[in-house]
């Protein structure tokens, strides 16, 4: 059975890459595979003839310079087949898009090597691996080294990936989706708002406009599981109803802000449809206290006078958790079936 | 560049709007809060905004009628009384803020650095209203003509309207997101605006004047006048 091997990251694009170090490692690369197939022709092909001196053949200018520069490297003798794979190992390297943060060629996710080529590949790697430690330490010690930094290059992007999973910037095409759920919430629960936008008792306004926007924002929310949606259909509905009633922008952007604050704390993101629920359901029911501040801030009103009948009040918040959660999850079942019609 | 002519200026008309609404809420239980209300509306009518009052007037009827009997089933007299000068001030406070041309605020936002999805997300929400009202009205038409009735049904008439409505928003929307990726819009890039929103020597004799007669109502509250 063919043995399957942890593929490293495509990371061109993610990455800024140095030219220099990029021709750095590309020339440690050949370097070090020189050697390699050197070792391996001079214990296997021992007695294929003619060989030719290393320093005698033709490589690509760094290498011929660093030929000339080692004695001991110029002096190893080549076969012609031996020869040939070192060039093609070298064209392959010098193509090679991920020799800033690879690791091994076998476990590159773009494989360039045909499967033949491999098989002449593989038994060099394999020998020459333990031999070049032994044969040239330093060579061996600059590979391991570059190995680990490119390791380590892969394991801060993975982190990266991860962090900016979670707060992933918003597309256009996301605000617009936004700002259209947005505008079809307004227009459902257009009937009420203006009716409760003036109404002193604290809930009331929560109360009415619990099922009509929790159905609407949880298809949203389906649509762009980024974290911060939610506030982003507070913030558009705020400046909307802030035009009709300024209070109303605090309401919204508090509401929202509280409930996707605490939906985020609980789930980390929108995968889970328990976090929709949860987010878009509460959403009214966190306007209340920012209504309460607000009026009593700005009409001067004590929270007591707002709440008046305790049991009007309870009735209005535990309305707008029921309706809000129910909203939600009609606001669910929808998305699932658009998901499943390949619509969503 | 070109220079457009507006009533007052969009982010003027916003933060009057907001001081008129909060110090209106304020005042609502002074003696002299109907001076207060129809100074500002005498201001506004000397600055031609006569045609929002008018628009805006079957509003102020309707819900200055229901708010008022809705405070009366539970409250007084008085209390219905304060109920209906509150929708006098959400409605002095909203003549301000829905004169203003959508456009105009989204340029005057986006000369404040304001960031463009902002600016972009409110005009699409304040544009698309409208058409989603038509979409609405067309899902209810074709329902009533597949003969399901809301009293009858329910459950039939919710599936029936949302699942339309839910696929007209995805496919409005990924054709405005398109379009709007192709002439080069973007979350990320600043745009410039052909088109500058300036402040204008009427938009500071109203500044002056609105600052005036605030500050003296202001001063009425303070002293218990």
């Amino acid at each position: 059975m063919k043995k399957t091997y942890r593929q490293f990251p495509v990371l061109r694009k993610q990455i800024i890459i140095d030219e220099a170090t990029e021709k750095k490692k590309k020339t440690l690369e050949k370097q070090v595979f020189f050697l390699m197939a050197a070792i391996y022709c001079q214990d296997f092909h021992e007695f294929i003839k003619p060989k030719t001196a290393a320093s005698e053949l033709d490589f690509s200018q760094e290498i011929e310079a660093w030929l000339r520069r080692n004695k001991r490297m110029s002096n190893y003798q080549l076969c012609h087949d031996c020869y040939k794979r070192i060039q093609k190992s070298f064209q392959h390297t010098q193509r090679c898009p991920h020799s800033v943060y690879k690791t091994f060629c076998h476990e590159c996710p773009t494989m360039c090597y045909r499967e033949e080529d491999q098989k002449n590949m593989l038994p060099i790697m394999h020998y020459s691996s333990k031999k070049l430690i032994k044969k040239h330490p330093i060579y061996a010690f600059r590979f391991v080294k570059n190995l680990l930094a490119n390791k380590s290059i892969i394991k801060k992007n993975e982190v990266r990936k991860m962090k900016i999973g979670r707060w992933k910037a918003f597309a256009i095409k996301d605000i617009v989706f936004l700002a259209v759920i947005t505008a079809v919430t307004l227009l459902v629960s257009g009937p009420v708002a203006p009716i409760v936008m003036t109404v002193t008792k604290l809930g009331a306004q929560a109360f009415a406009m619990a099922l009509p926007f929790a159905l609407i924002t949880s298809i949203g929310l389906r649509k762009v599981k980024k974290n911060g949606s939610l506030t982003i259909i507070g913030v558009f509905s705020g400046l909307v109803l802030g035009l009709m009633s300024p209070v109303m922008f605090f309401n919204q952007l508090a509401g929202s802000v509280l409930s996707e604050g605490l939906a985020l704390i609980l789930f980390k993101n929108y995968e889970s449809k328990k976090a929709v629920l949860f987010s878009a359901g509460l959403f009214s029911f966190f306007t209340i206290p920012s209504t309460g501040i607000i009026n009593t801030l700005a009409k001067g009103r004590a929270i007591s006078e707002q709440i008046g009948n305790v049991f009007t009040f309870l009735l209005f918040v535990s309305g707008a958790v029921v309706l809000g959660l129910i909203g939600a999850a009609i606001g669910n079942k929808i998305s699932d079936e658009l998901q499943k019609a390949g619509k969503l | 560049m070109y220079k457009e002519s507006y009533s007052i200026h969009p982010v003027l008309s916003l933060i009057c709007s907001l001081l008129l609404f909060i110090t209106g809420l304020l005042f609502v239980k002074e003696i002299w809060f109907c001076n207060y209300l129809i100074t500002f509306l005498i201001l506004l009518l000397i600055f031609r905004f006569e045609k929002t009052i008018l628009k805006i007037i079957p509003f102020a009827i309707v819900f200055g009628a229901v708010m008022p009997a809705l405070t009366l089933i539970n409250g007084s007299l008085s209390e219905a009384l304060y109920s209906f000068y509150r929708v006098l001030v959400l409605v002095m406070a909203g003549i301000l803020s829905i004169s203003i041309k959508p456009i105009h605020l989204v340029r005057a936002l986006n000369q404040l650095h304001i960031p463009r999805w902002i600016n972009l997300g409110l005009l699409i929400v304040i544009r698309f209203m409208q058409i989603f009202r038509e979409e609405m009205k067309q899902i209810r038409q074709a329902i009533i003509l597949r003969g399901i009735h809301f009293f009858q049904t329910p459950f039939l008439w919710g599936r029936a309207f949302l699942i339309p409505l839910t696929i007209r928003m995805l496919s409005i929307s990924e054709g405005l997101a398109i379009s709007l990726e192709t002439r080069g819009f973007s979350t990320d890039s600043t745009g410039s605006s052909y088109e500058t929103v300036c402040f204008q020597k009427r938009d500071s004799v109203f500044l002056c004047l609105f600052l005036t007669f605030l500050s003296l109502y202001t001063f009425m509250f303070i002293r218990g006048l």
